[in-house]
């Protein structure tokens, strides 16, 4: 296991405030990432979790500022050491991707070109950033993958992607991610690809090359399973914000809001039951991204919810020990479990 | 690699021997070619000495033999009407065609694939707009018209580019842009949507992450992935590029072997319009050969799991 780095101990690499991504569509424009804020230090790993929809990977994809078409981020900042990445230019972001925040695609099968050679795919990235002559890069290449444990690193360099493992490919795209050693990785659900067994192996490496590089993770999951093991503190994603962000025991021993407990005993039951007859569930649906109401997103949901619930959007408040905040006027107390 | 090359090479010759039998029964079957020839009026005394004259006495399996035989050596018989090697003659028109198909093709592939490519990048842009309403008309134009039309405002009214052929480059220019509405229309439309669909792959996502430049990610990754549609679009149309080249040889006056197919037709020149038949059928059949190599130097997974 690595060793815990204790929180805000080094100057924070990445600061995001109140970053507000909109997306438009013909029903309407709607804000996919509403306000979000939080700070990231070198060698520190982030768990953003969320449903499906509730902006975690919009909030990847605007950390790199690689929104579709339709969206676009409306206000706040992103400080990658210190410097302000919203308003870069194109020519500029391109300089920065890849090698000072790199990320870790979803979907291995299908994320590395196919008519390419996996040495090659991790060279480019390489000869994108440094001025290496294509020998010396394609030597690199080899190195990142045995860094990766694939085996026979010189041999599977020459190797298309359709002729590697859906593990493997994942160690790939891991390689072409620490390629350039950057400040910060994205890891986008970096295992729901993957088989159980070969997950498990997977966290471990990232863990691995986390500790090598002093690198600082964020991992979007909606799994606690992924959570709990390899991230110090973990965000909840709900409706485009973040509603509670604390240390990660802390917040399986005490979610403060309502929508954060509900999820972590949803995927407790489930692990429990070992996929068995009743799925556990939270009653009601996320809200529409367009037509969003007034108050807390999550107040048509909630079980605890009164009337100003319903009239107002609950700020962010401190929940007890340092680093625990929660978007809640009505914060809960006590053990979840 | 290699290997592959000589698969693709021994099915290429196993489809000429297959098209050359079925062309020899082809014509046997339409009934007797020596009457056919002949003519409604002729005696029977005449019939039978044509049918000595082309072999048609011996039995099927020796005609076929000797048929084949000759194909090998490039002897595909004599004209009936001209009365001299079908080969000779073929030989003749052949360049005029392949001039046109080869400027018709290069220009439908110099316009309609930068095209596909820009507009893909910048869709819904007045240039995409501008280029599919083009499209949609290149598609549906004759090329008979865009002929005569070209004819018209360039030779006739402006007299800026011949109208007839035998003046070097110049004369290509017309009948080419005549036959190539359909081919730039259909190349520009395969590589926009083929390059749309690329760009909004996740391997093209990985590789902005990656902080690629964009002439690399454009041009080396989404343009390679493009290239099967559009290299199976080019395989149809060199086919049938050698098709519709006839109605343009013919507005053009172009000595080509679409007018003389189409003479030999109107004449019943049945040796003449069966050695073009074969030579187009070569010329399609190398055409995919090519095509099934470039389809394996594209991409690794046809070459390496073939």
């Amino acid at each position: 296991m690595s060793t815990p780095i204790p929180p805000h101990s080094a100057p924070p690499v990445l600061e995001v405030e109140e970053l507000r991504t909109s997306l438009g569509s013909r029903r309407g424009r709607g804000n996919v990432v509403d306000g979000v804020s939080f700070s990231l230090s070198a060698g520190e790993t982030l768990g953003i979790v969320g449903e499906s929809g509730s902006g975690k990977t919009m909030l990847g994809m605007s950390l790199l500022r690689l929104l579709p078409r339709a969206a676009q981020i409306v206000s706040g900042s992103i400080r990658l050491d210190g410097r302000d990445i919203v308003g870069c230019t194109v020519a500029e972001m391109r300089d920065i991707r890849g090698a000072e925040i790199a990320l870790i695609p979803q979907d291995p099968m299908v994320s590395l070109d196919p008519l390419f050679r996996v040495g090659t795919q991790i060279a480019e990235t390489l000869r994108a950033h440094k001025p290496v002559a294509a020998g010396q890069a394609m030597s690199e290449a080899v190195e990142l993958l045995r860094r990766v444990n694939i085996p026979d690193p010189e041999l599977r360099a020459q190797a298309y992607p359709f002729e590697m493992s859906g593990g493997m490919r994942q160690r790939v795209v891991g390689a072409i991610g620490i390629a350039c050693t950057p400040k910060v990785l994205i890891a986008d659900e970096p295992t729901t690809a993957l088989d159980v067994t070969v997950q498990a192996q997977y966290l471990a490496l990232l863990q691995r090359l986390q500790r090598e590089t002093g690198v600082a993770l964020i991992v979007i999951t909606h799994d606690f399973g992924v959570v709990a093991q390899i991230c110090d503190r973990v965000a909840v994603m709900y409706a485009g914000r973040i509603v509670e962000q604390a240390e990660v025991g802390r917040l399986f021993d005490a979610p403060a809001h309502p929508y954060s407990r509900a999820l972590i005993e949803a995927s407790a039951a489930m692990a429990n039951e070992g996929g068995g007859r009743r799925f556990p569930s939270i009653p009601g649906e996320p809200p529409p991204l367009f037509g969003r109401g007034e108050g807390c997103a999550f107040a048509p949901r909630c079980a605890f919810a009164r009337d100003r619930c319903r009239r107002e959007a609950p700020p962010q408040t401190s929940a007890g020990p340092a680093g625990h905040a929660v978007r809640c006027f009505y914060p809960l107390e006590g053990d979840a479990r | 690699m290699g290997s592959f090359i000589l698969r693709r090479l021994a099915y290429a010759i196993l489809s000429l021997a297959l098209l050359s039998v079925t062309i020899f029964f082809f014509v046997r079957v339409t009934g007797d070619p020596a009457a056919l020839l002949a003519g409604a009026d002729a005696s029977a005394e005449q019939i039978e000495r044509l049918r000595q004259e082309f072999g048609l006495d011996r039995s099927i399996p020796v005609q076929l033999v000797s048929f084949l035989f000759d194909l090998v050596r490039g002897d595909l018989g004599r004209s009936l009407f001209y009365n001299i090697p079908v080969s000779e003659l073929i030989m003749a028109r052949l360049p005029a065609t392949l001039t046109i198909c080869a400027a018709t093709f290069a220009l439908s592939v110099a316009v309609g694939v930068p095209t596909g490519i820009w507009t893909a990048i910048n869709p819904d842009g007045w240039l995409d707009r501008a280029a599919r309403a083009i499209a949609m008309f290149g598609m549906a134009l004759p090329s008979f018209w865009a002929g005569l039309i070209l004819i018209l405002v360039f030779s006739v009214n402006l007299n800026w580019l011949p109208a007839g052929s035998g003046r070097g480059f110049s004369s290509v220019i017309l009948p080419a842009v005549a036959l190539s509405g359909y081919f730039i229309a259909s190349n520009f439309r395969i590589t926009r949507s083929a390059m749309l669909d690329v760009l909004n792959t996740e391997f093209i996502t990985l590789t902005r992450a990656k902080g690629l430049a964009e002439r690399r990610i454009i041009l080396m990754h989404a343009l390679r992935s493009s290239l099967i549609p559009i290299v199976t679009l080019s395989g149809i149309n060199l086919a049938l590029l050698i098709n519709s080249s006839v109605a343009v040889e013919t507005v053009f006056g172009w000595p080509g072997i679409g007018t003389l197919l189409f003479d030999s037709i109107a004449m019943r020149d049945f040796p003449m319009a069966q050695g073009i038949v074969v030579v187009i059928g070569v010329f399609i059949i190398l055409c995919n050969f090519v095509i099934d190599v470039l389809y394996a130097y594209i991409d690794p997974r046809i070459r390496l799991a073939a």
